[in-house]
């Protein structure tokens, strides 16, 4: 209805000629619409153009919250960054490398460079050894303080005692590690009675310094004894391998014959017959189908045999199986009381008679001879020549009471193994 | 069919594990392994068959528990030596790039380290535990401290041993627990015992150590690193135990210039937890006491002492792990007696069931019991000479209760005097043989000798007032318990023979300490008596005395006299000799109040011998009298008549000896009888060896018989 009756409008009419351009025809919307909107404006609490900002606008500080949310999904910084960004209260230190040769500009520096920036030499080789040594050097871990200031055998006096956190009550505390019974068990002694060997022997008599002439002459002949016993024994083993060197040598040369005779076709019983005594080398020979035949049908019975001898010792077995039982346990448990009474019997182990079974492939150094000899025989303490080497008492004594392995000594240790090659560069040459 | 079960699933292939197979688990190499089982005492075992447990065809030598190498993945030290592997690596690094300074500072920050603290609780749960194995390490730690240092051997370990041993025998000194010491050719062997354990280790002699390259340094090193930290632990527990400060003061200056045991100083823990010092050095135990208190804090002390001493202190409140509170009631230093004396805390349990009135007593532990034997030394003033051991002498004197003890400057510092011309002094231990006076240099002239004489004495020169003895006579009173003659220890004598106090005799073998009388059989004398007349009647009464006899002259180079002189002491206390009349020697009196003492004075006057010889022989004849039964009338006939008396009297006694044997005899042979074959083969056997035995100890008592007859009490 208004399109139609409507005035014309100013800026969009065409021409001004007609009756569209008369002045009841001038277009006034714009000013109705203004004042309608001012009468709405006073109806609805006064003319906002006449009001101030403050009443009409708020300043939101917050912002909103979705649209931050929304645009950090969006658009998520890298963790880099963020760490970059990170700025610490306390001023960072000067990594710059400075040249020795800066000083303070009182003192010149010195022409010699050092090297080392500051580390003596010795220290410096002390560093590498540790850096390059490998297995080779001793690695000091483990530090023994200089002083002890607790007894660790007073409860909670080393401190251990563990707080369990209030938050997690409800958690069961952790189990402590138990240590398995294997691990207080006794090391295996290596004497030969079994017994334990301590790890101090009571002296004999014999080793006083100013020993009686009994107990010294006992320990003497004892000890001259085993001695002749070892060279007895050393002789007879120089004369075994005599015997079996000359045996060798002379079965080479009849063989040596016996070759230059068949060479020269010249026919010897005698020769002949030593030589079968000599070598009586069965040669195989091939056997027939029947042979073979016989020879299974023999293994065969055998076999047959021996399963039904078998069954019928399992079947009488099973028919008297609690007396058998009952023989086992009684066998078994006499074997433990000969066991036990035997370990009684021998309480102390004697270190210098070994059992043949040890740790580790080398056999244990027999003990060094510990003893003074007529001619060194002193009764004064200031003449006394020490005998033995306590150091190797305590090693031995170690590998003895079964505390160790026995290995070779390492005197020097496995290197690197580099490959050398040679380089071909010499042959890419041009004339 | 039952079910196929693999091979090396179960049974001892599963208890077992070999050792390359342990080190590959473990992730660490084989000397770190090795030393970790050192560390934790794991050992090599032994499965009942080696072929069952190895899956590989080559024979594995070393097996360890299954279990022990598992537990062993718990261990801090395993972690610390991989880390440092992986800190050594860090080290090449900085080091190939030249970084020298980042290297010597990763060094310095980033080593792992570790102590062995928890190791030592968990081997040794109790401290006796500790005790038991203290004799492998004491061995070894005084093993180590007596070695040379050399690139196997840090000078760092050596120190360390050697402070920790001397430590251990300040202890050993402060609480008198040592009981034994033995001079060997190997080293010299000490007992001690410590909360009713014995332990027995072995200290080299000075300087004697060489190092060989059979001995793996490394093992041994890591031993001595385990036992120090034990024994540091162990000294700990033994000094609060006595109420003494743990570690004691340590004065590096006096221990550079050798003052060894000297250069400690022990403190008391006093009443109240307030330290009180006691310098354990020579001859100022009792006057160190002085310094700590003054008359106001020696108020107090009392007076504490007293209030204590009143409360009633119920001594079930005194619990064993408070060393504070035990040392409160149980040592009060009083200002008068010095702190060395405190008596241990650890008692002894008593143990004292319900006796019947005719029930046998059991002998019960005493701690009290040795008392006598800690002060053997106390009242004498000993001076050690250059050429004599000094660690081992000052170490045994001072731990019997000698308080004064000095010794030549060379020896090093410490010493009570180096005067030699100190009067106070009453024992002097030399060991060397005494010059003919013509070789000594000829003495200085007039004009320097005042000074000369008041400050050193000539070499060689005795003085008089003193005794000389050889070390072995301290060896031989410790063993002994008691103070021994020292004329036979006097220089240049030839020394008796220096005994093992462990031996154990067996009941039929030949005491050479104990008295004849009391070992010997029945009409043993009697016998032997009438064999040598008959000898004597023969011509030649020496031969019978053994055929042993030339072969020790031979080989030993020694008098048999010589050999057994020193068990006559104990025999002449058993004579009783009557006519031992004490003239000269007063000074020497005064100090010896033992019986024993009573036959050394009679030694010494030889004129009055015959004197002696008559009125010994008179008494023996009286002894024989009361014996056989007679009056004493028929004694004092002629000796004519006595010696027909006595004839007659030991062929009576002979005769009742002999005739009881053979009923013996007849006994035996009756039971055997009644035995089986074998018993009856055993029992030979066992006679044999006892004839035997009886035999050889027979031989030596009628040896000893006739050196005593002759020679007299020498």
């Amino acid at each position: 209805m208004a399109s139609t009756t409507r005035p014309p409008s100013q800026f969009n009419q065409p021409s001004r000629k007609g009756k569209k351009a008369w002045r009841k025809n001038i277009d006034i919307t714009e000013v109705q619409e203004g004042l309608e909107i001012v009468r709405d404006e006073i109806i609805t609490g006064g003319i906002i153009v006449e009001k101030a900002s403050e009443e009409l606008f708020a300043i939101d500080t917050a912002g909103d919250r979705d649209i931050a949310k929304a645009y950090r999904l969006k658009h998520k910084p890298l963790k880099a960054d963020e760490i970059l960004a990170a700025r610490s209260a306390i001023p960072p230190v000067d990594s710059r490398k400075r040249s020795s040769r800066l000083t303070d500009g009182v003192l010149e520096p010195s022409g010699k460079k050092r090297r080392g920036g500051g580390v003596p030499f010795r220290e410096l080789q002390r560093l590498k050894h540790i850096a390059y040594g490998g297995e080779s050097i001793p690695k000091d871990v483990v530090e023994i303080p200089e002083t002890k200031i607790y007894d660790p055998w007073v409860d909670g006096s080393n401190g251990t005692i563990t707080m369990q956190e209030p938050r997690f009550s409800f958690l069961e505390p952790p189990k402590p590690v138990k240590e398995p019974k294997t691990l207080k068990q006794a090391p295996i002694s290596l004497a030969a009675n079994g017994g334990e060997i301590p790890a101090v022997k009571k002296p004999d008599p014999g080793i006083s310094y100013n020993p009686t002439f009994r107990d010294w002459d006992a320990l003497l002949v004892k000890e001259g004894e085993k001695e002749i016993e070892t060279e007895k024994r050393r002789l007879r083993d120089a004369e075994e391998e005599q015997q079996a060197l000359e045996s060798v040598t002379a079965a080479a040369e009849e063989e040596d014959v016996a070759i230059s005779d068949r060479e020269g076709d010249i026919e010897d019983p005698e020769t002949e017959a030593m030589e079968k005594a000599w070598v009586t080398r069965k040669r195989p020979e091939r056997k027939t189908q029947p042979q073979r035949n016989k020879i299974r049908r023999r293994k065969e019975a055998e076999r047959k045999a021996l399963w039904e001898s078998q069954m019928k010792k399992k079947a009488l077995q099973a028919a008297e199986i609690k007396k058998i039982k009952k023989a086992i346990e009684a066998k078994e448990l006499s074997r433990i009381e000969a066991e036990a009474k035997k370990k009684k019997a021998t309480e102390e182990g004697d270190d210098r008679v070994l059992r043949r079974r040890r740790f580790g492939k080398i056999p244990i150094a027999e003990p060094p001879l510990e003893l003074v000899l007529p001619d060194e025989l002193q009764d004064s303490l200031r003449l006394l020549k020490p005998e033995g080497n306590l150091l190797k008492e305590r090693f031995r004594n170690a590998l003895v009471r079964g505390k160790l392995e026995t290995r070779r000594p390492i005197s020097q240790w496995k290197k690197k193994r580099r490959s050398v090659t040679e380089k071909w560069t010499y042959k890419d040459f041009k004339i | 069919m039952a079910k196929i079960k693999k091979k090396g699933t179960s049974g001892q292939a599963r208890n077992f594990i070999t050792r390359t197979q342990a080190v590959r688990k473990l992730q660490i190499s084989l000397p770190d392994f090795r030393r970790l089982c050192i560390f934790k005492g794991i050992y090599p075992r032994e499965p009942r068959n080696k072929k069952k447990v190895s899956k590989s065809s080559t024979p594995s030598t070393t097996f360890y528990y299954t279990k022990d190498i598992q537990y062993l993945l718990h261990e801090p030290v395993l972690r610390k030596f991989r880390e440092h592997k992986a800190f050594a690596k860090k080290l090449s690094r900085a080091l190939g790039r030249g970084d020298v300074s980042t290297a010597a500072r990763l060094e310095k920050t980033a080593k792992p380290s570790i102590t062995l603290d928890h190791i030592v609780k968990e081997r040794y749960p109790t401290f006796v535990d500790a005790l038991r194995d203290l004799d492998d390490a004491l061995s070894m730690l005084f093993l180590f401290a007596n070695l040379p240092s050399t690139s196997t051997v840090a000078p760092k370990t050596i120190s360390l041993c050697e402070r920790l041993c001397l430590e251990f025998e300040h202890y050993l000194i402060a609480s008198h627990s040592l009981r034994k010491s033995f001079l060997s050719i190997k080293g010299i062997y000490y007992q001690a015992t410590i909360q009713g354990q014995d332990i027995l280790w072995l200290v080299p002699y000075k300087f004697a150590q060489k190092v060989t390259g059979d001995v793996d340094f490394r093992i041994m090193g890591t031993f001595v690193e385990f036992y120090a930290t034990l024994l540091g632990f162990v000294n700990f527990r033994l000094y609060t135990s006595i109420g003494l400060v743990y570690p004691p003061k340590f004065d590096r200056k006096s221990d550079d210039s050798g003052g060894e045991l000297g250069a400690f100083t022990l403190e008391g823990r006093g009443v109240g937890g307030t330290l009180a010092s006691t310098a354990q050095t020579n001859g100022s135990a009792e006057n160190n006491i002085a310094t700590i208190s003054s008359s106001k804090q020696q108020k107090q002390l009392e007076s504490i002492a007293e209030r204590i001493a009143s409360l009633p202190t119920p001594s079930s409140m005194e619990s064993e792990h408070d060393p504070e509170s035990a040392n409160m009631g149980a040592t009060p230093p009083s200002p008068g007696k010095p702190l060395t004396e405190l008596v241990p805390v650890d008692t002894i349990d008593t143990f004292e069931p319900p006796i019947a009135a005719d029930a046998d007593v059991l002998d019960q532990p005493d701690l009290t019991a040795d008392d006598g034997l800690a002060h053997l030394f106390a009242s004498f003033t000993f001076y050690l000479s250059r050429e004599t051991p000094r660690q081992p002498l000052e170490f045994l004197l001072r731990s019997f209760g000698c308080k004064r003890l000095g010794w030549d400057s060379v020896l090093g510092d410490g010493a009570f005097t180096n005067n030699e011309a100190d009067p106070s002094i009453t024992h002097q231990v030399v060991d060397r043989p005494p010059l003919p006076p013509t070789s000594l240099p000829p003495l200085p002239e007039a004009g320097a000798e005042d000074e000369i004489s008041s400050t050193s004495v000539r070499p060689g020169s005795r003085i008089p007032g003193r005794i000389y003895v050889q070390p072995q006579w301290i060896w031989d009173c410790v063993n002994a318990g008691k103070l021994l003659r020292p004329d036979l220890y006097a220089p240049g004598a030839i020394l008796p023979p220096h005994l093992s106090p462990w031996v154990k005799l067996g009941e039929r073998e030949y005491d050479p300490t104990a008295p004849l009388a009391g070992q010997e059989r029945e009409g043993e004398e009697e016998d032997a008596d009438s064999e040598e007349s008959d000898e004597d009647v023969g011509g030649d009464g020496d031969e019978g005395g053994g055929k042993t006899a030339p072969r020790i002259d031979k080989v030993n180079g020694k008098a048999i006299p010589g050999k057994i002189a020193h068990v006559d002491v104990e025999v002449g206390e058993g004579m009783d000799i009557a006519g031992s009349e004490p003239s000269e020697d007063g000074e020497e009196k005064d100090e010896y109040h033992d019986e024993e003492w009573e036959g050394f004075d009679d030694d010494a006057e030889s004129e009055s011998e015959s004197e002696a010889e008559a009125s010994r022989s008179q008494y023996q004849r009286e002894l024989e009298a009361e014996a056989a039964g007679l009056p004493f009338s028929s004694v004092a006939v002629g000796p004519q008549d006595t010696a027909d008396a006595k004839k007659k009297s030991r062929e009576d006694a002979r005769k009742k000896a002999a005739r009881k044997r053979r009923e013996e005899e007849e006994e035996l042979e009756r039971a055997k009888m009644m035995m089986s074959r074998k018993k009856r083969k055993l029992l030979d056997k066992m006679l044999y060896s006892n004839r035997k035995k009886d035999e050889e100890a027979e031989t030596l008592r009628r040896k000893r018989r006739k050196i005593e007859r002759n020679g007299g009490v020498k």
